[in-house]
């Protein structure tokens, strides 16, 4: 009995010596850890790692970037969106009234998780090296381009995201040795970056999405260069000479025939059975998938929950100018008696069903209007038959009577009704120089309850940089 | 009797941890396909790398005395110390651009200055009364004496409620750790509505408190026994994020809950001390949710009643009875507006530690008021 206690005293002494053997072992390590050698080098060493670092940029869309509630409040400022007045909507009237701050939590938010896009993907194209020569040893080099087209398309979409909403901001192409201190870039610079992005992601990328549905493709990345190039033509660097390009790349979308328009608009969204993971969608060519898997308040769709707190509603001009028939009656409803809400999408609070709806950034009705402004501004041809014919095809499915011309401006206007409250119509107004003119529009019960500011301008229609950022680094204060 | 006694010594900081130098991956599932379930993915922390980090160390020196006053009725302590904290670990934001949001660093260091003084004895000691004390008093002094780099503020990266929200504190040269920053609210416009800001954002309230004590009493009388503690605070600002979304300017909760709302700035209610519903300016971080967290506390208080000797008790074998009655928390002296003006604080994004937290009220689950009567019975 003695001599079991003996050995067990031994023993435990010895545990207790190793255990602070292993303390002072786990000092010098931590002192080694610390010389700069970071567990985020090589990690590209093989096709699955490759592919799990892909999905790693695309996940930052998932945290609520486009579901509306909460973020992307500078939206606001367009007519097709105001907020009810009071509550907890400051950061969603300040855009709306021209009158943005720069601590705007929602809008900080934003910003974020574009920049975590960018970093991610610049973590991925830094190592584009590494990764052809991981293709080239499990086969193919030339496969490399598929993922690589992938991260170049995200890359293009975040930028063209922060150029079209913040203007000039800084232009991390790479993340080596980033300071933090980076200069504001010009809008050239940004666009240059954008579009090279988008060549090499429509050259590199196939015309199927390979392991997701949700997944970039040829026709998507082709889709969003339509829409920078039309972009870049309008303020505020008027390339005009991007009409014609926009216009050819929409048409090569258009006459592969992948995308065509649904015939009715529930079949377009409002409900889960047209997401894409559901084969349920002929008209979305850019969607995101509800990210349901998160907990809480980051799950899901909340565009038709952010309408019924009240984030969301519609001005009443807007609503009031807004062609009557089936797309009004889809994409409104009008309770008697109260302001007219958005319906079409979907069944608002959280668990029914359109909270498990697909998110749409782009649909082929949009594509179809970027292709009939484009082609009419390169043509300077109202009566132009393609870009009538694209027109009209989203006028019949409207409802509406087909026209036999049609200026640029009803164009335009065409795509704020088809694409109201969608993630369209601020952009078109800014790059259009249209502010003063929709403004002018406005109805008195519109001025009384959401007086405007002189905060954003057609000159200077910029969402703020955050604060913080702008205190960090004083190269962003503009 | 007197005693001296003096003290040196140096730690470090065990709640940072081992990698926080590290710019670490993560995982942040997505669903290429849709659906429920979650494909692991791979990309860039959050977390800035900081290769120069290295260790916290405070050096704690201090003096104090013990005394005995008549006969070692009554017991004197005294401690002065003085604490310098160098190379303090806080995690700090970054510029959002770089992809990243915070970066743990050596901020800079800091000085703590305070005495502490308790008092206790027996005053009276007799065979059927007897009253006993405590009594303690802290003072503490917290300033930040210089930020790495030249650096004259420092935002530490605490998020604060359900939105994500950046919390007022600031580490600045001159100030206490954990100083909140923001804009000096000044009231409603009587013309607009909106609410009216200082122009500049400036530190609008510190959370250290100017001193805290205690009193603890027990008096007994026969067998009936009497004991109170009181405790108090005196001195620090509390940030009241929780009345912020009570009223309905943050966080998700579609509608504010507050009947403070009722009495908001409408053209026919001018002087309203709430801000228009439809403002468009207001300011989740401003001095309109600092208020003054000073409190007293009846913290505990019992009266017993015991029983000895007793015949009865004996003849069925037992030593001694006591009965009493507790309460804890029955009575909070305070100007705070929110339920509990004894709140926790904010931690830092990611779980990491921060050090500048203090005194955020993120609506914490407030301590209660307890009764208990009780039986003890001896044999």
């Amino acid at each position: 009995m003695k001599t079991k206690k003996t050995i067990l005293n031994i023993v435990s002494k010895v545990i207790f010596l190793s255990f602070l053997t292993l303390f002072f072992v786990k000092c010098d390590d931590f002192a080694s850890d610390t010389e700069g050698e970071l567990i985020a080098d090589n990690i590209f060493n093989s096709k699955s790692a490759v592919e799990t670092a892909v999905l790693g940029v695309y996940s930052p869309l998932a945290d609520k970037l486009f579901s509306n509630s909460e973020a992307y409040t500078h939206l606001w400022a367009a007519d097709d969106r105001t907020a009810v007045t009071g509550s907890n909507k400051a950061e969603f009237l300040e855009y709306d009234q021209l009158t943005p701050l720069n601590t705007n939590a929602k809008m900080e938010r934003t910003w974020a998780l574009l920049w975590e896009m960018v970093g991610a993907a610049n973590t991925v194209i830094d190592a584009t090296e590494e990764i052809k020569e991981v293709y080239r040893k499990e086969g193919d080099e030339e496969e490399a381009l598929r993922p690589l087209g992938e991260v170049h398309y995200l890359r293009a979409m975040a930028y063209f995201e922060l150029v079209r909403t913040w203007g000039e901001v800084p232009l991390l192409s790479s993340q080596k040795d980033v300071t933090g201190l980076e200069p504001l870039a010009s809008f050239q610079d940004i666009y240059s970056l954008i579009i090279a992005d988008l060549i090499f992601a429509k050259e590199g990328l196939g015309n199927n999405s390979v392991n997701g549905v949700y997944r970039a493709n040829k026709w998507m990345a082709q889709s969003l260069l339509a829409n920078v190039y039309l972009t870049t033509a309008g303020f505020p660097l008027k390339n005009t000479a991007n009409y014609a390009l926009a216009a050819a790349e929409a048409k090569e979308v258009m006459d592969v025939g992948v995308y065509s328009l649904e015939n009715e608009f529930s079949g377009v969204m409002g409900n889960p059975e047209n997401n894409l993971g559901n084969d349920g969608n002929t008209e979305a060519i850019i969607a995101f998938p509800a990210n349901k898997i998160l907990d809480g308040w980051n799950a899901g769709n909340y565009q038709a929950e952010a309408i019924a707190f009240g984030d969301k509603t519609v001005e009443f001009a807007f609503f009031n100018n807004f062609p009557a028939g089936k797309r009004k009656d889809f994409t409104f409803n009008t309770p008697p008696g109260k302001r007219p809400k958005y319906s079409k999408f979907g069944p608002a609070w959280a668990g029914g069903p359109a909270f498990d709806d697909d998110i749409l950034y782009m649909r082929y009705a949009e594509l179809l209007l970027i292709y009939a402004e484009a082609q009419i501004q390169a043509t300077g041809n109202n009566a132009d038959a393609d870009a009538l014919a694209a027109l009209n095809r989203v006028k019949a499915r409207a409802g509406l009577p087909t026209v036999p011309s049609a200026t640029w401006q009803d164009v335009v206007w065409e795509k704020a009704w088809e694409t109201a409250g969608e993630f369209t119509r601020w952009y078109d107004i800014v790059r259009t120089e249209t502010l003063d003119e929709v403004n002018a529009l406005r109805d008195a019960k519109d001025n009384e309850l959401t007086p405007l500011g002189n905060g954003l301008t057609e000159a200077n229609p910029w969402a703020l940089i955050p604060a913080n950022d702008v205190a960090a680094n004083p190269n962003l204060a503009k | 009797m007197f005693r001296l006694r003096a003290g040196w010594g140096q730690t470090g900081n065990e709640r940072v941890p081992s990698d926080a130098a590290l710019d670490l991956l993560r995982n942040n599932p997505w669903i290429p396909n849709g659906g429920d379930v979650g494909t692991p993915t791979v990309l860039p922390g959050r977390r800035l790398a900081n290769p120069d980090l290295t260790w916290e160390t405070t050096t704690q020196a201090n003096v104090g005395f013990d005394l005995g006053i008549i006969n070692n009725k009554f017991n004197l302590s005294f401690e002065y110390y003085i604490k310098n904290t160098e190379d303090l670990l806080l995690a700090k934001t970054v510029a959002g651009f770089t992809g990243k949001q915070f970066q743990m660093v050596n901020a800079g260091e800091v000085e703590n200055k305070g005495i502490d003084i308790s008092l206790s004895g027996t005053p009276v000691r007799t065979d059927n009364f007897s009253w006993d004390f405590n009594v303690n008093f802290s003072k503490n002094k917290n300033k930040v004496l210089s930020l790495v780099d030249g650096l004259d503020e420092i935002f530490p990266n605490i998020r604060i409620g359900t939105g994500n929200d950046l919390a007022p504190s600031i580490v600045k040269v001159g100030e206490p750790v954990g100083s909140f920053y923001g804009f000096v609210y000044e009231g409603v416009d009587a013309a607009t509505g909106n609410a009216i800001y200082a122009d500049e954002r400036q530190i609008i309230g510190d959370p250290n408190t100017d001193y805290t004590y205690g009193i603890n009493n027990t008096i007994s009388y026969k067998g009936i026994d009497l004991n109170f503690f009181i405790q108090g605070v005196q001195g620090n600002d509390i940030f009241n994020a929780t009345r912020s979304q009570l009223i309905g300017r943050s966080g998700r909760i579609p509608f504010g809950l507050s009947s403070e709302i009722r009495n908001t700035w409408t053209a026919t209610n001018t002087s309203a001390p709430l801000p228009s519903l439809n403002a468009n300016n207001t300011q989740l971080l401003s001095s309109e949710f600092v208020e003054d967290g000073s409190f007293l506390r009846l913290k505990n208080i019992s009266l017993g009643y015991t029983l000895k000797d007793s015949n009865a008790l004996k003849s069925i074998g037992g030593e001694s009875l006591r009965f009493y009655i507790s309460g804890q928390n029955l009575i909070t002296l305070t100007d705070y507006s929110g339920i509990d003006p004894e709140i926790s604080t904010g931690s830092g994004f990611d779980g990491s530690f921060n050090d500048g937290a203090a005194g955020i009220d993120t609506g914490a689950y407030p301590i209660s008021k307890t009764f208990t009567v009780g039986l003890n019975f001896k044999f």
